[in-house]
C-alpha cells in the first residue's frame, strides 16, 4: 500500500474509533473501537491496524472524562495495538479471503470471528488489569476478580460485534475502491 | 485438512466458554467468600446483643420440624422467636398471647397449640406456664410448638 494511502487509511480508521469511542462513552466497555481496529488489520495489514490500534488510545485515553493515567495509556495503546496485529496475521492466513462472499460460511465465519473477539479481549483485559494492578500497586488478584464484569462485558459484547461486524465491514471497504484492497488482494 | 480446522474452530469455542465458566466460578466464589467474611464478622459483632434459640415444631401427626439456631434479640419471648420461623396467628389477653394458628394450622374445638420449653436439669419437656409473650429466653434455650388434643 502506498505510503499516503496508507496515512489517510489509518486517520480515517482512527477517526471512526474515536468517534465510536466518545459515542458509546456512556457504557463502559462497550466500544465497536476493537471491532474497527481489528478489521484495519485483517484489511490493510500490521501497520494500519497496529498504528489505529495506538492513535486511538493516545487520543482517547488522553482526553477522557474518566482521567488520565499515563501507565494505563500505555498498557492500553499498547494493547490495543494486538487487535490489529492480529487481524493482519488472520488477513495473511487468509481468514478474509472469502468472509462474507459465501452465504452459506457467513453464519460459521460469523462464529470464528467471535471467538477471535472473545479470545482477543480476553487478552487485552488481562494485560490491562495487570497494568491497572500494577501502577496502582493494588493486589492482582483481587483487581482481576473485580474487573471480571466489567471484562466479561467487554468479551461479550466484542464477540457480538465480531460476529455481526467484521464480515459486512471487510464487504463494505472491498467495495471502496479507494481502499485499493483489490488491487492488493489481486496482486497478492 | 477440514477435519482439523472444524476441529480447531471447535477448540477455540470451547476456550470461550471455558474463560466465561472461569469468570462465573472465580467471580461467584469471591462473592460467596466475601458474603460469608461479612456474615461471620457481623455474627461477631451480634454475640454481646443477641442469642441463638432453637424451636421446634411437632404437628401431632408425626411431622416434627426443627428450626435451629435462630438468632434473636436479648430479652426475646417464646412469641418473638416463633414470629421469626413460624407464620404465627395469635390473639393477647390479659393473662398474655394465645397462639391460634401456626403455619396455616388452626386450633379448633379439639385442638390447641402448646408451648413447652426443654428444663436442661430434669431432661424433659415443661409445658409453658404463662403466655408466649411473658416467657423470656436465654442463649442456648429449646422451645417447641406442639398441636395438642384438648383432654376434657
Amino acid at each position: 500500500m502506498k505510503s499516503t494511502r496508507q496515512i489517510s487509511v489509518i486517520a480515517v480508521m482512527t477517526a471512526a474509533c474515536v468517534a465510536t469511542n466518545y459515542m458509546l462513552i456512556g457504557l463502559t466497555n462497550v466500544k465497536f473501537m476493537d471491532l474497527i481496529v481489528f478489521v484495519s488489520g485483517l484489511a490493510f495489514g500490521a501497520t494500519v491496524g497496529s498504528s489505529v490500534g495506538a492513535l486511538t488510545w493516545l487520543v482517547y485515553g488522553t482526553l477522557n472524562p474518566y482521567g488520565f493515567s499515563l501507565p494505563i495509556l500505555f498498557a492500553t495503546s499498547l494493547g490495543e495495538t494486538i487487535y490489529g496485529l492480529a487481524g493482519a496475521s488472520f488477513g495473511k492466513l487468509g481468514l478474509m479471503n472469502n468472509a462474507g462472499l459465501v452465504k452459506s460460511q457467513m453464519l460459521t465465519d460469523g462464529l470464528k470471528f467471535a471467538a477471535i473477539g472473545f479470545l482477543l479481549t480476553f487478552i487485552y483485559d488481562l494485560l490491562t488489569n495487570i497494568a491497572s494492578a500494577l501502577s496502582f500497586g493494588l493486589p492482582l488478584i483481587p483487581v482481576l476478580v473485580a474487573g471480571i464484569p466489567f471484562a466479561l462485558l467487554h468479551e461479550v459484547s466484542n464477540a457480538a460485534f465480531f460476529f455481526l461486524g467484521v464480515t459486512p465491514l471487510l464487504s463494505m471497504i472491498k467495495k471502496l475502491p479507494e481502499s485499493g484492497l483489490r488491487q492488493e488482494m489481486k496482486s497478492t | 485438512m477440514k477435519e482439523r480446522t472444524v476441529f480447531l474452530w471447535s477448540t477455540v469455542l470451547l476456550l470461550c466458554t471455558t474463560i466465561v465458566g472461569g469468570y462465573l466460578t472465580l467471580f461467584y466464589y469471591s462473592q460467596a467468600q466475601s458474603y460469608k467474611s461479612d456474615y461471620e464478622s457481623l455474627s461477631k459483632e451480634l454475640v454481646g446483643i443477641s442469642m441463638r434459640v432453637n424451636v421446634k415444631l411437632d404437628y401431632g401427626n408425626g411431622t416434627v420440624m426443627w428450626f435451629n439456631s435462630t438468632r434473636v434479640p436479648m430479652n426475646a419471648t417464646v412469641l418473638t422467636v416463633s414470629k421469626m420461623d413460624l407464620d404465627v396467628k395469635y390473639s393477647v389477653s390479659d393473662l398474655g398471647a394465645f397462639v391460634t394458628s401456626i403455619n396455616g394450622i388452626n386450633g379448633d374445638s379439639h385442638h390447641y397449640w402448646a408451648w413447652n420449653y426443654y428444663e436442661k436439669s430434669s431432661k424433659a419437656w415443661v409445658l409453658g406456664p404463662v403466655g408466649s409473650d411473658k416467657w423470656v429466653l436465654h442463649d442456648g434455650d429449646f422451645v417447641a410448638w406442639t398441636y395438642t388434643v384438648f383432654y376434657f
